[in-house]
C-alpha cells in the first residue's frame, strides 16, 4: 500500500519540479541584525551571518524603497554598492565570497521622510533548519514611543529595544515611532493591528448573531417540510 | 512557544466548544442514515453557498496555493477562472439535476442512472482511495503549521485533527457540519481579509512590492507556467469540482434546485474574496521573506509574524477549521461510500437503519486514522497532492456524471469503461509525463480516453433507447 502510494505521489514531482527554485548557494545557519535608529529619518544596520556547505553566498537581495538611500556600505572588504536603476524596488548584490563561513555587512539607512522600513540583506542561501535562527535586534532613539505593531513581532526588553526571533530572514524591519510628546490617542488607535483586532470581533458578533437568527428559520422550514 | 500560543488556545477553546455544542444539537435530531448524510434536505442557499466554499477551501487554499502563489508568483492565479468554470458546469449542469434525481452519493447515481451495480462498486472504492491522497495532503499541512508556529510534533497535531473531525463528522452528520461550516467560512473570509492590510503594511506598498518581487524572479510578477501548464492545472481544478463527490452531496442536503442555484452563487463570492486574498498573501510573504525552507510554511510565518496575537490567532483557528471542514467533507463522502453504497446497497441490503449508521461511523474513524501513517511521510507539497487528486477525480467522474445527468446516452458496460478508461489514462500520463516533458495535463488525457471509452463501449453495448433519468430516492 505505501509502495503504491510512493509511486501514485511520485507523479506530482512534475509539478514540485517545476516550481523549484535554484539556491546554488550552502546552507544559511545563523543570522543576526542589529538595527538602531539614529532618528526618525536615519538607522545604521550591522549584519552578521554564517553559511555552512559547499559555498558561501553567491549574491544578497536588498530590498529598496522610494525616498531611501543605503550609505556606508560594507561588506568583507567591499566597500561598492552597485547602483540601483531608477525605478528599481530592489536589487541583487554579487557577494565577494566563495567558500561558507562567517559574513558581516555593515550599511546605513536615510530617507528623506519617516523611515518606517529599513531593508536587510537575505542571502541567496536556503534557512538549514526550522528553528528559530534568525535574531534581529531593535534600538530606538532616546524618548520614543512605538504606536504600531512592528515587523516581525518582537519581544521588548524595555520600551526602545526589542528582539525578534524567527526561523527566517526577512527582507524588512517595519517600525512606527514618535517623539513620546507626539503620539496621539488617534495614531495608537487607528494602527492596521488594532483597527484589524476591532474588525474581527466585530465580525464575529455580526457573524454569531445571523448564525443564531438563521438557525430558527432553517428549522421553521424543516418542520414545514415534515 | 510564541506570544500567539495563549491567545490562540483561548479562541480554539470558545471556539471548539461551540462545535461541540452544534454537534450535540445536531446529534439529537439525527434519527435515520438519510437525515445523518443529507440534513433532511433543508439547507438553505446562503449556509448551502458557505459550506460549498468551506468545503472546497481547504489546507489546499489556506496553505497549498499560499505556498504556491509564494513560490511561482501571479500566476497560479489563473487556475482560479478554471474553479470558477466547474462551479458554472456544476450550476448549470449537475447541481440542480442531480438534486432533482434524488440520491444520496455519487455511486448511488451512477448505479441508479446506468443500472449497474458495477458501476456503485468501482466508484465508491475509487472515492475512498483517491480521498485519501487529499486527506493526507489535509493532515500533512496540519503538521507543517503546528509544528511550525508551537513546535509540536506533526504525529501529534494529526491526532488531535483526527479527533476534533471526527467528533463532529460522526456524531452531528451533515446537518451540524454545515451550520459550523458556515461559521468556519465566516471567520477564514475576515482573517484572509484582515491579513491584507497588515501584509501590505509590513512590505510597505503594493508597488514596492511588485519591483521586490521582480527583483528576485521576474518570473514571479509575471508567468512562471506556461499556457498549457495553466490550462491543464485549470482543466483539473474545474472539471473535478464539477463532478466533485464531497461538493455533490453538498446538493442533496439543499432544499430544491433553486437553492443550489443560489447556493452555487453565493460560493462564488466567497471564494473570489478568498481567491484575491491568498494570492496577495502568497506574494507580500515572498517579498517579507524571500527564502524560507518549505513552501507550505508561508501561512504560518505570516501568522506568527505579521498578524496582531488576535487576529492571528483566529485566522489560525479559521485554518485548522477549514482543514477540518474538508476532511470531514471527505470523511463523509467516503464513508458513504462505505457505509451506504458498499455495506448498505451490496452486502447487505436488508441491514436496519441503525446497524448503517454504525457502519458509517466505524468507517469514519477508519478512514480519518489511516492517512496520517502517509502523511507523516511528506511525500510532496501539500498544493502537489491536491492536484493529483483533482487529475484522478475529473478524468474518472467528469464524463460519467456530466453525460448521466445530461443524455440519454450509456449503459452498464459503458459507464464501467468510462470510470476505468478515464483512470488508465491519467495513470498511465501522469507516469509518463514525470519522465518525459509534455505539454499536456494528465486529466486531459483521462478525460479523453473516459469520454472515448464511454461512447465506443456504448456503441458496442447499445440495445434500444436509453435509460430515462428518473430519481429513485426522491
Amino acid at each position: 500500500m505505501t509502495r503504491f502510494f510512493r509511486k501514485c505521489l511520485l507523479i506530482s514531482t512534475v509539478v514540485a519540479a517545476s516550481t523549484a527554485v535554484c539556491f546554488a548557494a550552502g546552507d544559511l545557519t545563523a543570522y543576526r541584525a542589529s538595527v538602531t535608529y539614529k532618528d526618525i529619518h536615519q538607522a545604521s544596520v550591522d549584519v552578521a551571518f554564517s553559511v555552512a556547505g559547499k559555498s558561501g553566498p553567491q549574491s544578497v537581495q536588498l530590498i529598496v524603497y522610494p525616498g531611501q538611500k543605503i550609505e556606508a556600505w560594507q561588506a568583507g572588504d567591499s566597500t561598492t554598492l552597485p547602483e540601483v536603476p531608477p525605478g528599481a524596488g530592489g536589487i541583487t548584490i554579487p557577494f565577494p565570497f566563495t567558500q561558507s563561513g562567517m559574513y558581516g555587512v555593515k550599511y546605513n539607512v536615510v530617507s528623506t521622510g519617516e523611515l518606517s522600513h529599513v531593508p536587510l540583506p537575505v542571502p541567496d542561501s536556503l534557512p538549514v533548519s526550522r528553528e528559530h535562527f534568525v535574531q534581529i535586534d531593535l534600538s530606538l532613539p532616546p524618548d520614543s514611543v512605538v504606536y504600531d505593531d512592528p515587523f516581525p513581532q518582537k519581544v521588548w526588553r524595555d520600551s526602545l529595544h526589542g528582539i525578534a526571533q524567527l526561523p527566517a530572514v526577512p527582507a524588512v524591519i517595519a517600525v512606527r515611532f514618535a517623539p513620546a510628546g507626539q503620539v496621539s490617542w488617534r495614531m495608537k488607535w487607528s494602527s492596521v493591528g488594532r483597527l484589524s483586532t476591532l474588525f474581527m470581533m466585530l465580525m464575529l458578533i455580526v457573524g454569531s448573531a445571523a448564525l443564531f437568527l438563521y438557525r430558527p428559520r432553517s428549522l421553521i422550514n424543516e418542520r414545514r417540510t415534515q | 512557544m510564541h506570544s500567539i500560543s495563549t491567545s490562540f488556545f483561548i479562541v480554539a477553546a470558545v471556539y471548539f466548544c461551540g462545535i461541540a455544542v452544534i454537534s450535540f444539537l445536531g446529534m439529537r435530531s439525527i434519527r435515520t442514515e438519510d437525515e445523518f448524510l443529507t440534513a433532511g434536505r433543508t439547507i438553505g442557499p446562503w449556509t448551502g453557498g458557505a459550506v460549498l466554499a468551506a468545503t472546497q477551501i481547504s489546507a489546499g487554499t489556506m496553505v497549498g496555493t499560499v505556498g504556491r502563489h509564494y513560490m511561482t508568483g501571479v500566476s497560479w492565479v489563473w487556475v482560479w477562472p478554471g474553479v470558477w468554470a466547474g462551479w458554472l458546469i456544476s450550476a448549470i449542469f449537475v447541481g440542480p439535476k442531480l438534486r432533482e434525481f434524488g440520491t444520496v452519493t455519487v455511486p448511488d447515481f451512477l448505479a441508479v442512472r446506468f443500472r449497474s451495480e458495477w458501476a456503485r462498486i468501482l466508484s465508491a472504492i475509487f472515492i475512498i482511495s483517491v480521498y485519501t491522497i487529499m486527506l493526507i495532503a489535509q493532515y500533512q499541512a496540519c503538521g507543517v503549521v503546528f509544528e511550525s508556529i508551537f513546535g509540536i510534533r506533526p504525529i501529534v497535531a494529526m491526532l488531535i485533527l483526527m479527533v476534533s473531525t471526527f467528533l463532529y463528522t460522526a456524531l452531528g452528520g451533515v446537518r451540524s457540519s454545515s451550520y459550523i461550516d458556515f461559521l468556519q467560512i465566516l471567520i477564514v473570509v475576515t482573517g484572509l481579509v484582515l491579513a491584507v492590510p497588515s501584509l501590505i503594511s509590513d512590505v510597505g506598498s503594493l508597488s514596492a512590492m511588485g519591483k521586490f518581487l521582480t527583483t528576485i524572479d521576474h518570473r514571479i510578477t509575471g508567468s512562471w507556467y506556461s499556457g498549457a501548464q495553466i490550462f491543464g492545472f485549470s482543466l483539473s481544478f474545474g472539471l473535478s469540482i464539477a463532478a466533485a463527490p464531497y461538493e455533490i452531496v453538498r446538493f442533496s442536503s439543499m432544499r430544491d434546485k433553486a437553492t443550489v442555484r443560489k447556493a452555487i452563487g453565493v460560493c462564488f463570492l466567497f471564494q473570489a474574496i478568498i481567491g484575491s486574498c491568498v494570492l496577495i498573501m502568497g506574494l507580500a510573504t515572498r517579498a517579507l521573506f524571500p527564502s524560507i525552507q518549505n513552501p507550505d510554511q508561508a501561512s504560518s510565518m505570516m501568522v506568527l509574524t505579521v498578524l496582531p496575537p488576535f487576529v492571528g490567532s483566529l485566522f489560525l483557528v479559521a485554518l485548522l477549521s477549514a482543514i477540518m471542514s474538508n476532511v470531514n467533507a471527505i470523511l463523509l463522502v467516503a464513508s458513504s461510500g462505505i457505509s451506504y453504497d458498499i455495506y448498505g446497497k451490496y452486502l447487505r441490503p436488508m441491514s436496519s437503519e441503525k446497524s448503517k449508521l454504525l457502519v458509517s461511523r466505524l468507517s469514519i474513524v477508519l478512514l480519518s486514522a489511516v492517512p496520517i501513517i502517509f502523511a507523516l511521510q511528506r511525500y510532496s507539497d501539500v498544493q502537489s497532492l491536491v492536484v493529483l487528486q483533482t487529475r484522478f477525480i475529473a478524468s474518472f467522474f467528469f464524463v460519467p456524471v456530466i453525460l448521466g445527468l445530461n443524455t440519454k446516452r450509456g449503459t452498464s458496460s459503458s459507464i464501467v469503461g468510462a470510470m476505468l478508461g478515464g483512470m488508465i489514462g491519467c495513470l498511465f500520463w501522469s507516469i509518463y509525463s514525470s519522465h518525459h516533458k509534455t505539454p499536456i495535463d494528465a486529466s486531459e488525457i483521462g478525460i479523453l480516453a473516459s469520454a472515448l471509452a464511454f461512447f465506443i463501449v456504448d456503441k458496442w453495448t447499445h440495445a434500444g433507447p436509453g435509460t430515462p433519468i428518473q430519481g429513485s430516492l426522491s
